[in-house]
């Protein structure tokens, strides 16, 4: 708890600083973290807390924009857009659940890997329909005052607190347990007395909800919405970012979130160096791509609590030491 | 008339590489209980190699086939032996996590090797010229390898079912605790499983691009698996040469009745039914337990 609140504050503080010197480039790379961190925190609760993973995140923020553009478009402010985002992608998070959570296992990264052709079969159609290819066009509220990106960092580094505290509310005390319980044993928990399914899909539909009320935020922020960009790869980034931090920790979730958001930057830096300006544009993409892999394996083999839970482990030998000489 | 039947065909022939692929991800599956999202790159990379060095005129094209195959194999078992096999114990996401991190690492070295270049994979020795069912040209070389590939597809299942190598699988697969015990080595067959699907979907990989074109739209293809995969049953081998051949047919059904747009709503919505209805699959083990 401690851990989680010195990390918003010091997310805070760097908003505070992004909206009165960072340039243009930075400011975006900023919130671009601020939006994932906040995905990034509704799935932890579903794979860290839950036990269960998603492929399907990609879609559900493509849901979550969608709807945004779909209430922009119908004259809906903002603030409601942005709830009404999420509670669609929580329904949805439900629909997509059923056939899956009511079995054990792993049944749920197939069906949200359907789930994720699905929707964005959908979502495709409806672009399709109403603008063509070149995607959507909000009024982007993020150059809300003239050149500067205005108070939107301040704003969105609140709706991740948002985020947070629901997280952090179904994560800790009696609904917390209950979901460890679910993960770590699935059959003791229903001979406890707890309704597995009904958790899961609960859990479900909470996380899904975040990450839509990422998506209509990011939408907002852009400015831009376009089908093609929700992929399968972004959806894998986001476990990158889970697995990175380290699952079960939201502050493990948010550090995750700002690695990866990062690492687009890192890796166009690397393959300059490496290989000549030219080729650093062309290839930064799949560099990338080959980082977060590597670094998905790499915590999974090494470090399986993420960089929160070395973090952890580093000062818990070095505590012990103190006491113990 | 020869619209059906043209979609008919069309659908046995994706079909015949789509049940290689699904062998492959059965064997997988029954090895290591997991799903390898890395399956489908598996199918990508030898075809990209034939079709690099055929383009280059640098390799004869059985020597590319083998040499392309060895690489696959080679990736896949290290996959297995690095990661996977210690991923025992873990929570149960941590796999499927473990296989798309490494379908990432591949991908983003596909693009950076290939360029997402376009291939074609020209097989030697195969008949030229074409059959005509009612209307309907199909080139002789086109059906087979389609013929090839379901003939190799029903000879693996023949080998698992009527030899002791494929009873030590599937005592492996089924208990490896009591396999272990009856004197099988499970850390081998678990290895030669992983092995024995990269060569199959690599295989798939080429026979595929020889009649079409070696692209990184290709994963599509093996996307494609998942469904049959669920549907023909996760650990069945007749499954997924059924569930392969019936996806292909309602992929190309589809294209030709109600449009291509179409495809990702009535492909994957198998998973979402099948999940439903029957979650072991047409011809699965019922090992499901509802919570």
């Amino acid at each position: 708890m401690r851990g989680l609140i010195a990390a918003l504050i010091i997310v805070l503080v760097l908003a505070v600083w992004v909206t009165e010197y960072a340039d243009g480039y930075n400011s975006f790379l900023f919130v671009t973290f601020v939006t994932s961190a906040i995905a990034a925190v509704g799935l932890n609760i579903l794979m860290g807390t839950a036990g269960q993973v998603s492929i399907g995140n990609a879609a559900f923020l493509a849901v979550g924009a969608f709807t945004a553009v779909f209430m922009d478009r119908a004259g809906v402010p903002l603030g409601l857009s942005v709830v009404l985002a999420a509670v669609v992608s929580a329904f949805v998070g439900l629909i997509v659940g059923i056939p899956a959570l009511r079995i054990r296992g792993i049944y749920l990264a197939l069906a949200t890997f359907a789930a994720h052709f699905i929707l964005l079969f959908f979502v495709e159609r409806y672009q399709a329909r109403t603008v063509g290819d070149v995607g959507f066009y909000l009024t982007p509220r993020f150059a809300a005052e003239g050149t500067g990106v205005g108070y939107w960092p301040v704003v969105l580094v609140l709706a991740l607190g948002l985020a947070t505290l629901v997280a952090y509310s179904v994560s800790s005390g009696d609904c917390g347990r209950v979901m460890r319980v679910v993960r770590d044993r699935e059959g003791a928990a229903g001979a406890l007395g707890i309704r597995v399914a009904r958790a899961k899909l609960l859990i479900f539909a909470i996380s899904s909800g975040i990450v839509g009320f990422a998506g209509a935020l990011a939408a907002y922020v852009n400015g831009t919405v376009s089908a093609t960009s929700f992929t399968l790869g972004l959806a894998i980034s986001y476990l990158a970012m889970i697995l990175i931090g380290g699952t079960d920790s939201i502050v493990g979730a948010i550090v995750g979130a700002g690695i990866i958001s990062w690492l687009p930057q890192l890796s166009t830096d690397i393959t300059g160096r490496i290989a000549g300006g030219d080729s650093a544009a062309a290839y930064a993409p799949q560099v990338s791509q080959v980082l977060y892999g590597v670094l998905i394996i790499f915590c999974i083999l090494v470090a399986p609590g993420g960089l929160v839970g070395s973090f952890n482990d580093l000062v818990g030998r070095f505590v012990r030491q103190r006491s113990g000489g | 008339v020869s619209l059906f039947i043209a979609a008919v065909w069309g659908g046995f022939a994706v079909g015949a590489t789509l049940a290689l692929i699904v062998l492959g991800m059965v064997l997988i599956y029954r090895a290591t209980e997991t799903f390898n999202f890395a399956h489908g790159q598996f199918m990508l990379i030898p075809a990209y190699l034939v079709g690099k060095w055929q383009s280059d005129d640098s390799v004869p094209f059985f020597l590319a086939l083998v040499l392309s195959v060895l690489v696959i194999a080679l990736i896949s078992a290290a996959l297995y032996r690095v990661v996977l096999r210690r991923t025992v114990g873990m929570p149960l996401f941590i796999p499927v996590v473990a296989t798309l991190g490494f379908a990432a690492i591949l991908d983003g070295l596909i693009g950076i090797v290939f360029r997402s270049k376009l291939y074609n994979i020209a097989v030697p020795s195969l008949p030229s010229g074409a059959v005509s069912f009612s209307g309907v040209r199909i080139s002789t070389a086109a059906l087979a390898i389609a013929a090839f590939a379901y003939g190799l597809g029903i000879a693996v299942a023949l080998i698992l079912r009527f030899t002791s190598v494929g009873a030590r699988m599937r005592a492996a697969g089924q208990d490896s605790l009591l396999a272990s015990q009856g004197g099988i080595n499970v850390r081998r067959i678990y290895i030669g499983s992983w092995i024995a699907a990269a060569v199959l979907a690599g295989i798939g990989g080429i026979a595929y691009g020889s009649t079409n074109v070696v692209s990184p739209s290709m994963l599509d293809l093996a996307f494609l698996a998942f469904p049959a995969l669920l549907l023909g049953g996760f650990d069945s081998i007749a499954g997924a040469l059924v569930g392969g051949l019936a996806v292909g047919m309602i992929q190309s059904i589809t294209s030709a009745y109600i449009g291509s747009e179409y495809l990702p709503l009535t492909t994957y919505s198998i998973i979402l039914l099948v999940l439903l209805i029957r979650p072991q699959g047409l011809l699965g083990t019922q090992a499901v337990s509802r919570v």
